[in-house]
């Protein structure tokens, strides 16, 4: 296979951002400033402008929490904080980096900002929509993976490859989950080749704006009109994704697994118990009192119900399988090959007691094996003859929990004969005829048993029998010992309970093996449309393929992070810095392509990737180094409102992300559940959201699952989370490396009104009234701690105050009171922006 | 109270505030540096023929020689290469333009109204409109792909991070709306909107301006509704605490989105007792509902979704919301032109034609702007296949598409511009998109060169340098 470059492009290849990053040298000569700090002062100092100083502690505690965690610290964290800087400040805060970047819910912040590029989402999207039940695996590993400072080369290779690596572990393999993500259609109908084409186009076009910031999705239908991607290095591209399979593959995780080994071993306990207990009891079963009587089993030709399965064995038993609908009849017939003289019918219920740990079969389908008969009819068509009816004169049963047995002879009622105890073993009823009946050879004789209960309590195991014998019949059960049936019960009721094993999957890729799909070049993008075979390859912009290299998934991976990629390392640390400064050095995020925003400090820019590199491509030291300049720790206070902050003059202050919003009211209040990972969560939605999906399910979560951070929220494409929407959180269709901030009067009315919010205010309130009962100034004090992390102004005081006594004024009511206060503080502006 | 030095930085805040530059020097500084925004000029300028805007945003893409621009050469041309003649002189988007043919359309035209303007009869609805709206058949763009064509035909420019057109009116005019959005955006999302919540950005001008989008599916405005036990009077008393409150940060900070929080704050307390009796659809009359066609029933949801925020951009002007845009992205033709067009015209004709009537009807349209249109046009050229009778669809096409513009001191009832023979450039009257923009400014009264703000130490435009006003257009 020919692998590498085709014709070269070479219009736009002296383009900055394909130019190969070089370390630069550290402008200035002063030591005491790291090197983020000499880059943006000497610019500034060119534009005769001066840094400003740094925010106060508690504010860089504050900026460092929701950074870093996404999370506020509570006020006992910011007073030892405050505490320690008196002493020693550098310390402080450097000890306080550490800390942060080490708690779990590091992983959780900067998971979602991954989670946005990687399209997650826990459905299909388009008008089907189907739910991923397992999409959570790979969230999951995103989120330990980071925890665990996986290196961003492995952190890619995996998510792209994890499958194709030697010996892939599990771990691997959940990671290439990533690109399980794109949408896909799965409604009837839909062209499934043209599908399969559009996730393809969609992982290329992720990949490259991922990883190399390029607008790649602009060369499926045609060269790229300013970058320097034809078309036909798309579909090289193309080819390296062409050839994966979706595989849902069992994922085994040890907290999961010993969870389910301790349920286990306990509900093994109890049986033990309980088989020890049944041991202990010998059963004492009598036959049935004599006289039994001759009976002969009628083994019918055909046994129908509508919708149901009615098998009929050798031994004239019938066995019902599928659906239990709430009443149905059984239609059972015979051709008689030999005269029937008979003076009674047999209706046996054959539920059975299992042994050791089998399960036995009920009687019946109803509950706990119960069963009802509301009608018995038997009706005859002898050759020649009309059809006739038998009639019979009498029933009696070995049990009946109902009312009147003698209903089951009365086609006008539901009810009948009915067993709801002791269901797991024989019971039977014998119909007997007002007259002995002699039924010649060739008749046909044909059975209704009607349920009409509505109650789904039909017959699951059956058997019918006639007698010519007269006198006085019995219905010829023997007497389980009551006892032991007790115990035998209560051991098969616990074995129904067994806790099932883990079945966990993760949504996975692999390649195929056999059978490979050639790839082409889809003219105008129209897979329809066929045009050149291509081969798997690179653009010829950017650093050669390895020649040595089988081009696959893999080596593609390997190839983004080759130490002669000019973007990779560019675009990762700019998205870092994005987070951190809540703009990239280059705005355009996803496009470091011609038409791109040039970066305001190139050489920061290349100092930052050729750092990545050197720290080994580890993300919490990349953070830790911006994060402890004093560019990132400078006040975002904005005294020149007309002067842009481009060059770095301050920190930016900007508004918090969807899910960040949602935390920062779950955790001031005290609700916020800090469980990490594991299934996504359903808090309470409107049902006039709902309503407007297909077959929308909202199972609403309970407990403390409601209270779950913004992360872990159901993400169904086509129903997203409004509060997240409204917060500008992606719609998941496409990889998304810069969120929008918007500012909207939606907004206000859902941090006013919406009913998760308000529950927050209430909380919040109700513990600073309690905390604080006679003291109105030390609740309100504590509500500006909680909230906003530092000391109420005077002037602020007075505004709750006021507010406080004009609520208790109008309602009366303290508790109301101090829910609209705390609700006051909770709609600030402060509350929901990182400073 | 925790009173703490500053951290180790060898600058106190009070040495770093009175050392450096002297004010007056820092501020030329600046100016020349291109750093230093100013006030901004506003208008209007003279007198507006229009007070509100809809904009009907066609999202991909509609093919004007299937609706709106006949071609009968084009139709006898179908399946030929491009005539040599033609080739002359235009400039080709594509790499494979030997095995190009050109398609004509199934479509027949016929004239319409008084003006006898020719229309498509996918659009049976419109047609009888055709003396109320301009049709220009010879707009043009410099954009081939969507989202720098629709942020072009949005924003002035190809990028993002610029205002919109809605965002410039209500900074120009303010909004006539106290109790809701001076600029609204409802979507009806097929294939998705590429430019997001940057299709109705403010961009550089404060976010107040930008377009609030109102929900596409089930309630249009969420959490109107106080929560329990919280009256109306407690209600206002919150939303003044809440607004002076973040008044005494934004003084301390200097952070100016505190400004757009606090509006945004007393415009959403406004909204809860406007914005319902705005959403309720109950006081409409049956025949009006109809009329729109609300109760369409399609798989998508596409036609009842689009009418009914049709009808809400009535009930939005009607209450004085400056700018209303809707959305409709599903007119991305690459394949199976004439059946999707189809549908999108039995989406979008019934209800559109509907709002210009029901304007009308209620004195509305002399003074409300409706625009319709997408980000381009698409190719004569069509996609070939087995002796070239198998056409599939259309590919962009920026040298020339169509457009209308009715109501709001427009001159209907006119054709502008013309196009080639087959439809492939202008030949008469050109209108780039940043002539439209300038004329749209005009009909709302501004000098489109006058309207600036200033940004970064440049004076913004919407028209950046360019634009001229479309005279023929205005009545």
């Amino acid at each position: 296979m020919i692998v590498g470059s085709c014709v070269a492009v070479a219009d736009g290849s002296d383009h900055w951002a394909f130019q190969p990053v070089r370390r630069p040298a550290i402008p200035g000569n002063d030591a005491a400033l790291t090197p983020i700090d000499a880059f943006v002062r000497s610019r500034l100092a060119t534009e005769h402008l001066a840094p400003s100083p740094p925010a106060p502690p508690l504010t860089l505690l504050r900026r460092l929490h929701l950074d870093l965690t996404g999370l506020l610290p509570d006020w006992a964290e910011c007073e030892a904080f405050a505490a320690d800087w008196q002493r020693d400040p550098e310390a402080t805060y450097a000890a306080k980096v550490r800390q942060l970047l080490d708690s779990p819910h590091f992983g959780e912040r900067w998971a979602r900002h991954w989670l946005d590029m990687a399209r997650y989402a826990d459905s299909d999207g388009y008008l089907g929509d189907d739910l991923r039940p397992w999409a959570y695996v790979y969230r999951d590993w995103v989120v330990e993976a980071i925890n665990h400072d996986l290196p961003f080369d492995q952190f890619s290779i995996e998510q792209l490859a994890g499958d194709l690596l030697p010996n892939a572990t599990q771990s691997q393999k959940i990671a290439t989950g990533f690109h399980r993500n794109c949408l896909r259609n799965t409604e009837a109908g839909a062209d499934r080749e043209l599908d399969r084409t559009k996730q393809v186009v969609d992982r290329v076009a992720t990949t490259g704006a991922i990883w190399l910031g390029l607008t790649l999705g602009c060369a499926e239908c045609h060269d790229h009109k300013h970058d320097p991607i034809a078309q036909r290095e798309f579909y090289r591209l193309y080819a390296f994704f062409n050839n994966t399979e979706d595989a849902e593959v069992p994922v085994r995780f040890e907290p999961e697994w010993n969870a389910w080994e301790a349920k286990h071993r306990s509900w093994e306990t109890q049986l033990l118990d309980l088989e020890r207990a049944l041991a202990e009891h010998p059963p004492q079963h009598q036959p049935p009192p004599e006289p039994v009587g001759e009976w002969t089993f009628l083994k019918p030709d055909t046994a129908t119900a509508a919708g149901l399965e009615l098998a009929v064995a050798d031994d004239a038993t019938i066995n019902v399988s599928g659906k239990n609908p709430p009443t149905i009849t059984y239609l059972l017939e015979k051709q008689l090959t030999a005269p029937l003289v008979a003076t009674a019918f047999r209706l046996e219920a054959l539920g059975t007691f299992g042994t050791g740990r089998e399960l036995g079969t009920p009687c019946g389908r109803g509950e706990d094996g119960a069963f009802a008969l509301s009608w018995i009819l038997a009706e005859v068509e002898a050759p020649g003859a009309k059809p006739r009816r038998l009639v019979f004169h009498h029933a009696v049963a070995d049990q009946h929990d109902g009312q009147a047995l003698e209903k089951v002879l009365d086609p006008g009622t539901s009810e009948g004969w009915q067993v709801t105890r002791r269901t797991r073993q024989p019971h039977a009823a014998i119909f007997t005829l007002a007259e002995p009946e002699s039924i010649p050879a060739g008749s046909r004789i044909k059975f209704s048993l009607a349920q009409k209960l509505g109650t789904g309590q039909t017959l699951g195991r059956f058997r019918l029998s006639f007698t010519g014998a007269s006198g006085s019949l019995n219905p010829g059960v023997p007497r389980i010992d009551p006892e032991w049936a007790d115990r035998r019960l209560a051991l098969e009721r616990h074995l129904a309970l067994t806790p099932p094993k883990p079945a966990t999957k993760a949504q996975t890729l692999t390649e195929r093996t056999s059978d490979l799909r050639p790839t082409h070049l889809h003219i105008r993008g129209d897979y329809a449309r066929t045009g050149e075979a291509v081969t798997p390859g690179t653009p010829a912009v950017l650093h050669p393929f390895p020649t040595s290299e089988q081009p696959n998934r893999l080596s593609l991976a390997r190839w983004l992070f080759d130490a002669a990629n000019p973007l990779t390392a560019r675009v990762a640390v700019n998205r870092i810095w994005q987070h951190l400064f809540g703009e990239g050095l280059v705005t355009s995020t996803d496009d470091f392509g011609t038409h791109g925003a040039p970066p305001s400090h190139p050489e920061l820019l290349d100092w930052l990737a050729s750092e990545y590199r050197r720290l080994g491509w580890s993300r919490k030291e990349l953070i830790h180094t911006i994060v402890m300049s004093q560019t990132y720790r400078q006040s975002s206070d904005n005294h020149r409102p007309n002067l842009s902050n481009q060059l770095l003059w301050r920190q930016n202050s900007f508004r918090c992300s969807a899910e960040t919003v949602r935390d920062l009211h779950l955790g001031a209040s005290g609700l916020l559940s800090a469980k990490l990972g594991g299934p996504a969560v359903f808090p309470p939605l409107p049902e006039f959201v709902t309503e407007v999906g297909r077959s929308v399910k909202w199972p609403e979560s309970q407990g403390a699952d409601r209270y779950r951070r913004g992360l872990y929220i159901f993400l169904k494409r086509t129903v997203l989370y409004p509060m997240l929407t409204t917060f500008d959180a992606p719609d998941t269709s496409s990889a998304c490396t810069r969120r929008e901030r918007t500012n909207t009067p939606m907004q206000a009315l859902t941090l006013l009104n919406d009913p998760v919010f308000f529950e927050c205010s209430e909380t919040l309130g109700r513990k600073v009234s309690t905390r604080h009962a006679d003291d109105l100034s030390g609740a309100l004090h504590e509500l500006v701690h909680h909230c906003l992390n530092r000391e109420a102004t005077p002037a602020e005081m007075d505004t709750l105050t006021a507010a406080h006594r004009d609520f208790l004024a109008a309602s009366s009511d303290a508790t109301l009171a101090m829910t609209a206060t705390a609700r006051i503080v909770l709609n600030l502006d402060e509350f929901i922006t990182r400073d | 109270m925790i009173d703490l030095p500053l951290p180790g930085s060898p600058h106190s805040r009070r040495k770093f505030l009175s050392s450096g530059l002297g004010t007056v020097a820092l501020a030329s500084l600046l100016r020349d540096e291109g750093l230093l925004a100013a006030e901004a000029t506003r208008g209007p300028h003279f007198a507006p023929r229009a007070k509100r805007c809809i904009y009907l945003f066609m999202e991909g893409g509609p093919s004007q020689m299937d609706l709106f621009d006949p071609k009968p050469k084009l139709n006898e041309l179908d399946g030929q290469p491009m005539p040599e003649s033609l080739l002359q002189g235009v400039k080709f988007a594509f790499t494979q333009k030997e095995t190009a043919r050109l398609m004509g359309t199934p479509r027949t035209f016929q004239p319409q109204g008084q003006c006898g303007m020719e229309l498509s009869n996918l659009l049976p609805h419109l047609s009888r409109h055709a003396d109320d709206i301009a049709l220009v058949r010879s707009m043009h763009c410099d954009q081939f792909n969507h989202l720098p064509g629709q942020l072009l035909m949005l924003t002035g420019t190809p990028f993002r991070g610029w205002p919109t057109l809605g965002s410039w009116l209500n900074y120009g005019l303010g909004s006539e709306s106290r109790d809701l959005p001076g600029y609204v955006v409802m979507t009806t999302l097929g294939r998705g909107l590429p430019g997001g919540a940057a299709s109705w950005s403010s961009g550089f001008l404060p976010s107040q301006y930008s377009g609030a989008q109102f929900r596409n599916t089930g309630t249009p405005v969420l959490n109107l509704a106080n929560p329990p036990g919280i009256t109306p009077a407690m209600q206002a008393r919150t939303v003044a605490a809440v607004n002076d409150l973040n008044r005494q940060r934004l003084d301390r900070s200097g952070q100016v989105e505190i400004a757009s929080r606090i509006e945004n704050y007393e415009l959403a307390f406004r909204m809860q007792s406007a914005a319902p009796e705005l959403i309720d659809l109950t006081g409409e009359s049956l025949s009006t509902l109809e009329a729109y066609g609300l109760n369409r029933q399609d798989k998508t949801g596409f036609q009842s979704s689009f009418a009914r925020n049709c009808l809400m951009a009535r009930r939005l002007v009607e209450r004085g919301v400056r700018f209303v845009t809707l959305f409709l992205s599903t007119w991305d033709q690459h394949s199976n032109l004439d059946a999707q067009l189809t549908t999108n015209t039995e989406i979008s004709d019934q209800p559109v034609a509907a709002l210009l009537q029901d304007l009308k009807e209620r004195g509305l349209l002399e003074d409300t702007l409706v625009v319709w249109g997408g980000e381009f046009g698409r190719t004569p050229l069509g996609e070939n296949r087995k002796g070239f009778k198998t056409v599939t669809g259309r590919d962009h096409h920026p040298y020339s598409f169509s457009l209308w513009m009715a109501g709001g001191g427009v001159k209907g009832g006119q054709v502008i511009g013309k196009t080639d023979e087959i439809g492939w450039g202008v030949v008469d009257d050109p209108v780039h998109v940043h002539d439209l923009h300038a004329t749209i400014l005009h009909l709302f009264g501004f000098d489109h060169e006058a309207l600036t703000y200033r940004f970064q130490g440049r004076n913004f435009r919407l028209t950046d340098v360019y634009g001229e006003v479309v005279e023929k257009l205005l009545a």
